[in-house]
């Protein structure tokens, strides 16, 4: 027995040690070997899997992780089963009539914390498409008439989805379908649409940058004066950003006058016409917008070998079911498994779930069980509810909530406990309510049910409520709404605001500018001063393009502003302007021109127009051209390219007018041209004149006055007398006002000559030879009466005394007539057109009737007996140098 | 005869013979009526006359006979004697071309029985180009492109 005894206890530690190494081993094996549980493929991995259903259309998408095959039950009918794997992220799609339940399972073993072998279910999901009703107006002409026009047209399918889907949760009336469908299609048709009123026209040239345009160079052999076009246009496109696209067009037309030939002192016109038209389109490039998808994520409450859309029955029970009915759910298996199941044997699972029902009760809006519970809603004035169809209405428009990574999150006007799956339509609203109510159970029980914090329904056990695992199924996408009403709300909001983005856009295409466009015209005079500061003439104005006010130094230069965006009126252009000299006063008693004078003076000046006068002593430029275009009559006949290109060559361009930031887009152009003047006659010297000699003369260094050609270096221009000093005066016999040398006949100065006849002023009859062949006629017997006194004037020594002061105070010829402008004589009413006519304040204010006689007709060229001579009385047209006077007239007007 | 008698008689007669003198100088043509002052006085007034300003319009060489008949006065008046009257008469002028006739009379201050004796002189003048022809001034005025009967209307 000892010896049993010492056998013993080293048994025991041999036992115990035993027993720890397989205890610790067994542990170590038990722990690797995890088996995975329904909750963890459920929360680990089929959570993960998202529905989406659009009308009895079901696609799921794996994203869990792993590659799964699935079976799919069709509609309850075990016998047409469908198998098939879905990759991790891919998609399987199924049709179901009324519903589905689709089982997922491993195609892998799986070792990812626990283990499960290919093949192993990881749970199932269910779907019902009983909410879903037939699309009354799916087969109806209206809605096929318009898949059949835009079948293709995503945008327009996406526009009206209800004339797409056979299944629906809402029904619309035909009225407002095609009322979906008019805004669609009108939309389609305006959107995009523009561009067409912008053509080209092929006789303009473009520009690319109407900054850097073509120099525009007078052609110095033109015959077309003024006629020349210069026609270009531009096309430009701008976009805001915002999806409005503004493409304008602008022509513009510059013309302007051709070279011009003048004479030391005279004045000429230059003009320069430019005139711009503009087009502009519009074209809203967004697309209109679209209808959003209405998503309805479905709460997925997985109860054994089922699933509900509520928390309840529990596994147990349904377990029972299957047991007494197969799982038909059959109306006495519900009721005698609530009874074994919920209320005999209290197997209800503790739920986690934490509210009271009197918690709930006070937190939903959907509850309404008793009067109380609802009279306190409606006196809250908020959200409030009649009747099962305005719950709909209210959850349709205020879903009271929205979902964030699969939770339902209450938010907004009226929050909402419930996802918007259990109002989805107006039977799946009612049935909510009597769920709440507990007069509907998928259990048959009869204490409600109640929201859970995340949107879903779990049904009242009593104490507790069913803690099955629930999900929402399917997500959200950003560009998705949760009601059809958001959605036709959204699409209203969306239509609205793309019209009034159109009509924004259109708008845009306003043709006037507001820029300030500057004009300036250069005019470089030379002359014989040996000053060249004062050569150059600038002329400068600018002008606000939407107005017709022009400022600046000289206004009066633009003589045209005539479009429709300066004055506001019609016209062909937008722009239409011409610029030009700015006008031009000649003082009557001293000859100056002046561009402006002070108000009230204008009696004492000419108005010319919008003329330049060149300086008394301009010297001869562009002399070559000149000859041939007054000496040769322009004739382009008579000039070889040669003589063309030589002439070219050595042209001044002293006329340079700047056009700056014209029209719409802001045109800059710069022309130039020039005038051209020559001494008078310079290559037809009188051989007789000492002081006319050609380069050729042997005496030529000794002329005082040398002919002048043109490419003659040395041409001494400063000789140049002016015309209008370029006179004799000549006392002369009366009756032979020009004596001739018996060898030679004389040769009379030009202004007694036909060829300065000027008949075009009939106020104003000038015929040199008609008063030559009078004068010689009457005489000495002029003096003979008062007939042809014109001034008498008596100076006594009182009168010279007045003169003298007179003189001293004004010594200065060009001196004010008075410091009194008030006093002042102007010529007034007695101006004659075309004549610079003075009055004289000496004569007519200073001194008296007894002094002053007799005074003559002002702004008459010759009177006689007291009365003007005119008309015939002026001209004697029997006269051979009336009758050459009147062809050559006739010739040259008709002449161009 | 004393001395004194003889120094007052010469006194007498120095008198009377400035007065004789005087009187017959009245009668004389003087040098403001010479034909050479009545010819520069009309040169410089037909010069100052000259209308720069329907130059610059026609090409043409005018006079304004305002201008002319002014400037004739005032210089005129400041070359002459005043104390004789002057009797100025403008006949016939014509502007374009430029031709006046000028006559100018003048009176002595003194008169015999009321008869003054008058004197006058004259000048017929032109202002005449010294070039010939103006081919340019031609074409453009019967082109009707220097007509500028419209102007300032």
């Amino acid at each position: 027995m000892k010896k049993c005894k010492l056998l013993l206890i080293p048994a025991i530690f041999v036992s115990v040690a035993l027993g720890i190494l397989f205890s610790n081993t067994n542990g170590v094996n038990a722990a690797n070997n995890k088996v995975c549980t329904a909750e963890t493929f459920r929360d680990k991995y089929l959570k993960k899997i998202n529905m989406e259903q659009n009308g009895n259309n079901i696609v799921f998408e794996n994203k869990s992780g792993l590659n799964l095959s699935y079976k799919f039950i069709a509609d309850g009918n075990t016998s047409n089963a469908s198998t098939g794997n879905i990759n991790n992220n891919s998609n399987v799609s199924f049709t179901a009539s009324s519903g589905g339940l689709v089982y997922f399972y491993l195609v892998e073993d799986l070792d990812d914390g626990c283990k499960a072998s290919a093949g192993t279910e990881i749970g199932k999901i269910e779907f019902n498409v009983e909410a879903l009703i037939d699309n009354p107006l799916y087969y109806d002409s209206i809605c096929v008439n318009y898949r059949n026009r835009w079948s293709n047209d995503e945008a327009m399918k996406n526009a009206v989805p209800y004339c797409y889907s056979p299944k629906t949760y809402s029904i619309y009336s035909r009225e407002q379908v095609q009322e979906w469908i008019n805004t669609a299609e009108s939309l389609r048709n305006e959107s995009g649409s523009g561009g067409s009123d912008i053509t080209i026209d092929n006789s303009y040239k473009e520009v690319k940058d109407v900054t850097k345009t073509d120099k525009l160079v007078c052609d110095a052999f033109s015959t077309n004066n003024y006629e020349t076009m210069h026609k270009y246009y531009h096309v430009d496109t701008k976009n805001d950003g915002n999806g409005c696209e503004v493409t304008c067009k602008e022509e513009i037309e510059v013309n302007f006058s051709d070279p011009v030939a003048t004479q030391a002192g005279l004045c000429f016109q230059y003009l320069i016409e430019i005139k711009s038209k503009v087009v502009c389109d519009s074209n809203y490039t967004k697309s209109p917008p679209t209808r959003k998808q209405v998503c309805y994520p479905t709460p997925v409450c997985i109860s054994g070998n089922s699933s509900f859309d509520a928390g309840g029955p529990n596994e147990e029970f349904d377990e029972c079911i299957k047991s007494c009915d197969g799982g038909k759910y059959t109306q006495s298996c519900i009721n005698s498994c609530y009874e074994e199941v919920y209320v005999n044997k209290s197997k209800v699972k503790k739920t986690t779930t934490k509210y009271t029902k009197d918690e709930v009760k006070a937190i939903s809006p959907l509850y309404v069980p008793d009067s109380t519970f609802y009279q306190a809603i409606k006196t809250a004035g908020t959200c409030s509810w009649n009747t099962p169809e305005e719950l709909f209405n209210l959850r349709q428009k205020y879903p009271g909530g929205y979902y964030n990574n699969g939770n339902w999150i209450q938010s907004g006007t009226c929050p909402s406990q419930l996802g918007p799956y259990y109002f989805r339509n107006l039977q799946q609203t009612k049935k909510t309510i009597d769920m709440l109510n507990g007069y509907y159970s998928y259990s048959g029980g009869k204490l409600g049910y109640y929201p859970d914090g995340n949107g879903i329904l779990r049904e009242n056990y009593g104490s507790t409520y069913c803690d099955d695992a629930c999900y929402w199924s399917g997500s959200c996408g950003s560009d998705t709404v949760l009601t059809e009403k958001q959605a036709q709300e959204q699409y209203e909001k969306d239509v609205e605001a793309y019209l009034a983005a159109k009509t924004q856009c259109e708008q845009k295409t306003a043709t006037c500018t507001n820029e300030t466009t500057d004009y300036k015209i250069i005019v470089n005079n030379e002359d014989n001063d040996n000053d060249s500061k004062d050569d150059e003439e600038i002329f400068s104005s600018s002008q606000k393009l939407n107005s017709n006010k022009v400022n600046g130094n000289f206004p009066t230069m633009v003589t045209l502003v005539d479009g429709s965006c300066e004055d506001g009126k019609d016209d062909p252009w937008h722009y239409h302007n011409i610029i030009t000299f700015p006008g031009a006063w000649i003082n009557n008693k001293t000859g100056k021109v002046v561009h402006s004078m002070d108000p009230g003076h204008e009696d004492f000046y000419t108005y010319i127009g919008n003329q330049y006068c060149t300086k008394l002593n301009s010297v001869p430029v562009n002399t070559a051209w000149y000859n041939w275009k007054v000496n040769q009559n322009g004739d382009v006949s008579v000039l070889t390219d040669n003589d063309k290109k030589e002439i070219e060559k050595n042209l001044e361009m002293n006329i340079n007018g700047h056009i700056d930031n014209y029209g719409y887009f802001g045109w800059n152009f710069d022309v130039s041209c020039f005038y051209a003047l020559d001494e008078i006659d310079p290559y037809d010297c009188d051989p007789n004149d000492p002081e006319c000699c050609d380069p050729s003369d042997p005496d030529y260094s000794n002329c005082s006055r040398k002919k002048c050609p043109p490419t003659d270096p040395n041409c001494d221009k400063k000789k140049v007398v002016s015309p209008i000093n370029d006179y004799e005066f000549r006392p002369i016999a009366l009756d032979n006002m020009f004596p001739s040398d018996k060898s030679k006949a004389r040769d009379i100065g030009f202004n007694w000559t036909c060829a300065a006849t000027n008949l075009e002023n009939p106020d104003y009859l000038i015929q040199p030879v008609s008063v030559m062949n009078r004068i010689q006629a009457l005489g000495d017997s002029i003096y003979k009466d008062n007939r042809y006194l014109d001034y008498h004037i008596k100076l006594t020594p009182e009168t010279m005394r007045k003169v003298r002061n007179y003189n001293d105070k004004y010594d200065n010829y060009s001196a004010p007539t008075s410091d009194d402008s008030n006093v002042v004589l102007t010529a007034g009413a007695n101006k004659t057109a075309g004549i610079t006519v003075y009055k004289s304040y000496l004569l007519h204010k200073v001194l008296n009737s007894s002094e002053l006689l007799k005074s003559g007709l002002i702004g008459c060229n010759n009177e006689d007996n007291g009365s003007c001579l005119k008309g015939s009385a002026a001209i004697d047209t029997s006269t051979s140098c009336y009758n050459e006077y009147m062809a050559s007239s006739a010739v040259l007007k008709g002449v161009k | 005869m004393s001395k004194g008698m003889l120094i007052v008689g010469i006194i007498l007669l120095a008198i009377i013979t400035f007065g004789v003198v005087n009187i017959v100088q009245n009668y004389q043509t003087g040098n403001e009526l010479d034909y050479y002052l009545l010819k520069e006085t009309t040169e410089a007034a037909m010069t100052d006359a000259v209308d720069v300003g329907y130059y610059r319009l026609s090409g043409l060489l005018r006079i304004d006979k305002e201008k002319f008949v002014e400037s004739f006065v005032r210089r005129f008046s400041e070359n002459v004697s005043n104390s004789r009257t002057y009797d100025i008469g403008f006949y016939d002028i014509n502007e374009t071309p430029p031709k006046v006739s000028v006559w100018v009379k003048s009176e002595t201050v003194a008169a015999i029985e009321g008869e003054a004796l008058s004197l006058s002189n004259k000048i017929d003048v032109i202002l005449e180009s010294k070039y010939n022809k103006n081919k340019y001034v031609t074409d453009m005025t019967r082109s009707g492109k220097l007509d500028y009967s419209e102007i300032d209307k």
